[in-house]
């Protein structure tokens, strides 16, 4: 069911602006409406979104240092009259893990270059000379590189025909490293001679003193620096415990983030808010404004035609789930029909077709009970866990109608899909027939309610008469009856289907085109067949499950491993089944059955509320 | 067993293979354009789920064709069937509708499920849109499912 809303427009004096944005906030019924329409203004990026976003990156840099992970994680809960007034302990805290976190990476920056100049100076070691000392003479040139392991031979031959001196020194990648020290008059000739031979000139690191020196002091100040490092470590695990803290922090700037970002028109001594309100929480919201001032003008009007509200729905506990699906596909547009009841029952009778199986139904009730007791799931993703525990429930119901127990066949009501596959098959495709059905009826409901009885006559009720007619053509008891209704059906669809086409060659041609629409009803219902095949499937895996495990169970060794295969492929199978039947289940619901009657276009209502990202606030004195 | 049997199991083999191969490609493509956006916006998971495995019906179908196959011949829960030349090369040619059109419509949905899913990405609101076109192409392979069915269990036996 959708609930209407109320577009509220609220005045107020300046002075009240902060206390009432807050009230707003904390009773979560005011959603605002962004000011004009139009080029959407850019967002302005305040000091308190720069802190919005340095706790998070915090957040993100505390949880590497965290003892422990658990595996499902409790939010911090944290009262309302606390959460507001901020945590100024926190906030040193933050400040003090920022310094933390620029240390630790100049600390890590710092090792890097030290262990790369140790690298690089590596092959240099044995040379007992300070590299800075390595300058030409007055009559010598020097050369330092690197002899490539191959060219090695040549190049040292190659030096011969001159009059110079080689030093050889240690080896790295590139080969090994020497200094050759040659006349200035010869120096041209030898270095451009020895560099086509494969010599690879290069100097070594720009430091001061021997190598050997050089490394040893590095390695001195490295050992340094891994300790610090160590520190800053064990001082960020004693504070990753305040984890929970910084998470009440984040959420704190964010929702002085929210209020700070309210579109609103002002003027010298007022501020004007508009928003949208559910009609039936209209009065929540004025003693929230009550509450903080008595000098105020609030102002609530039935939406306009060109106006869009957003979408709010109500519906059971239990069909109150299945809106994920259906809002998965499109919200409900305001003042239309929210088809959620008719898709929730759909979903979760289709669904547990597609797995049936007692086994899987109750191994699904279990397991999704015991997570939702561990995990806790919140919002749209509780609606989707939910859906699945229902499901387990028409899971267990088909899988007694078909007799199937993991896998196995016993005593089926109905029958059995692996045994009657073509019964199957039927019954499947009259599943289809009366999930369209209810789709075509809805539209007529519709039709019917804004007075168009014939519309509904001729679009949706003449195809039900032709394709029960089809139906009944395939039993010889009622082929005769079937013959005339779909004959029946034929000719209304063939006079009618045209009707709001100019000129009689339009009407002709509309009412043809019109009967080629079987086909698009032909496919739509051979598309239910997916139900047969993934229950099908899901039989099959399972028996070839229980198949591989009664091959091994001969010892008992045998048996262990036949419980292992057992646990580990049914869980499997379990698993793609439970996919399967998500995925097509949604498919048949938004192409076969929406599309006979609903339109969505709604778009969600997120008012102005104390949610937070990371914590549940608690707030005592909500009037909910 | 008889050359009819062989002949008939290979027309199981036919419809299971190639349409589960149209169907691995259009899976696959969906798949790899639907991790890019995942990476992104990982909230898009759910909608992109129901993108991507939509060119996976084509393999069901060919699936569910080999199987009424082999249980129509009897390798599968029952007595086989000695069947002749000619019936068995009915059952090939009535594997051939799905394992064709299933194998190529795999390859072609994937790829508009892939344009879905990078429309998706861009807006999100417009994901059913994208699910509706992308099932579009599936028609033409539950027509060659039907006609598999239909010739399938119109052969004498």
């Amino acid at each position: 069911m959708l609930i209407p809303m109320k577009k509220v427009t609220l005045i107020a004096l300046k002075e009240d602006k902060e206390a009432l944005l807050l009230a707003l906030q904390r009773c979560g019924e005011f959603m605002v409406i962004d000011t004009q329409e139009g080029e959407p203004e850019e967002k302005v990026i305040t000091q308190t979104d720069e802190k919005v976003k340095k706790t998070e990156a915090l957040l993100g840099f505390t949880r590497k240092f965290r003892e422990k992970k658990p595996l499902f994680e409790d939010r911090p809960i944290v009262n309302y009259e606390h959460f507001i007034k901020g945590d100024a302990k926190t906030k040193a805290l933050v400040e003090k893990i920022e310094v933390i976190q620029t240390d630790l990476a100049d600390c890590e920056s710092d090792i890097q270059v030290s262990e790369n100049q140790n690298v690089q100076l590596e092959p240099w070691k044995t040379m007992d000379l300070p590299i800075e000392k390595i300058k030409d003479t007055s009559n010598v040139q020097l050369f330092t590189g690197y002899l490539p392991e191959k060219e090695a031979a040549d190049i040292l031959e190659a030096l011969n025909q001159y009059t110079c001196d080689i030093f050889k020194f240690g080896r790295n990648d590139e080969g090994q490293a020497c200094l050759i020290t040659v006349y200035h008059s010869e120096s041209g000739e030898l270095i451009n001679d020895i560099k086509n031979k494969g010599f690879i000139e290069a100097t070594p690191p720009n430091v001061k003193g021997k190598a050997q020196t050089v490394i040893q002091e590095n390695n001195k100040a490295l050992e340094a620096l891994h300790e610090k490092r160590q520190q800053l470590s064990t001082e960020m695990q004693v504070l990753a415990k305040e984890y929970d803290k910084i998470e009440v922090l984040t959420d704190y700037y964010t929702k002085i983030s929210e209020r700070e970002q309210v579109a609103m028109t002002e003027t010298i001594e007022t501020v004007i808010i508009n928003g949208w309100v559910r009609s039936d929480r209209f009065k929540v919201m004025k003693k929230a404004v009550d509450d903080v001032t008595d000098c105020y003008h609030l102002s609530e009007v039935e939406p306009l035609e060109d106006e869009k509200p957003p979408t709010v729905t109500k519906n059971n506990a239990f069909i109150h789930n299945f809106e994920t699906i259906t809002d998965m596909y499109s919200k409900p547009k305001p003042g239309s029909l929210d088809p959620a009841i008719f898709a929730g029952i759909w979903y979760w009778l289709i669904f547990g077709m597609m797995v049936g199986d007692v086994g899987y139904g109750v191994s699904m009730v279990l397991t999704i009970f015991i997570y939702k007791k561990l995990a806790k799931p919140r919002g749209s993703f509780l609606q989707l866990v939910n859906v699945l525990f229902y499901c387990g429930f028409t899971t267990i119901f088909w899988g007694i109608i078909f007799g199937s127990y993991f896998g196995e066949t016993w005593k089926p009501v109905l029958f059995s899909t692996l045994e009657n596959p073509m019964g199957m098959l039927i019954f499947t495709m009259i599943v289809g027939l009366l999930h369209m059905f209810c789709g075509m009826g809805i539209k007529m409901a519709e039709s019917i309610r804004s007075g168009h009885v014939l519309d509904a006559i001729f679009d949706q009720f003449s195809w039900m008469v032709l394709l029960v007619g089809l139906g009944l053509l395939f039993l010889p008891q009622t082929a005769s009856i079937g013959k005339y209704m779909a004959l029946g059906g034929v000719a209304v669809v063939l006079l009618t289907a045209g009707r709001t086409s100019k000129g009689i060659i339009g009407k002709i041609l509309g009412g043809f085109l019109g009967l080629y629409g079987i086909t698009s009803y032909m496919s739509d219902i051979l598309s239910y067949s997916r139900i047969f095949a993934l229950a099908l499937a899901t039989s099959v895996i399972g028996m070839v499950m229980n198949l591989l495990a009664g091959m091994v169970a001969v010892n008992p060794i045998g048996y262990v491993f036949a419980i292992l295969i057992c646990l580990a492929g049914h869980s499997f199978n379990l698993a793609i089944s439970m996919l399967s039947a998500y995925v097509h289940d949604s498919r048949l619901e938004y192409i076969e059955f929406f599309n006979k009657f609903y339109e969505g276009g709604g778009y969600s209502f997120t008012p102005l509320s104390m949610n937070g990202k990371y914590t549940d606030i608690i707030d005592s004195v909500k009037s909910r | 067993m008889t050359m009819g049997l062989a002949l008939a199991i290979m027309g199981a083999a036919i419809a299971a293979t190639f349409a589960g191969i149209g169907s691995a490609y259009g899976v696959q493509a969906g798949g790899k354009a639907a991790a890019g956006v995942v990476a992104e916006k990982p909230e898009l998971f759910g909608r992109l789920l129901v993108l991507q495995a939509l060119p996976g019906t084509q393999g069901i179908y060919g699936f569910l064709t080999a199987i009424l196959i082999m249980v129509q011949v009897g390798v599968v829960g029952g007595n086989v069937v000695d069947l002749s030349v000619t019936q068995g090369l009915g059952y090939l040619v009535a594997g051939l509708p799905i394992g064709i059109v299933g194998w190529w419509s795999g390859i072609y949905q994937g790829k508009t499920a892939v344009a879905s899913i990078h429309m998706t990405a861009k807006d999100p609101e417009a994901s059913a849109r994208g699910i509706t076109m992308t099932a579009l192409v599936e028609t033409y392979a539950i027509l060659a499912l039907l006609v598999s069915i239909l010739l399938l269990y119109g052969i004498p036996v």
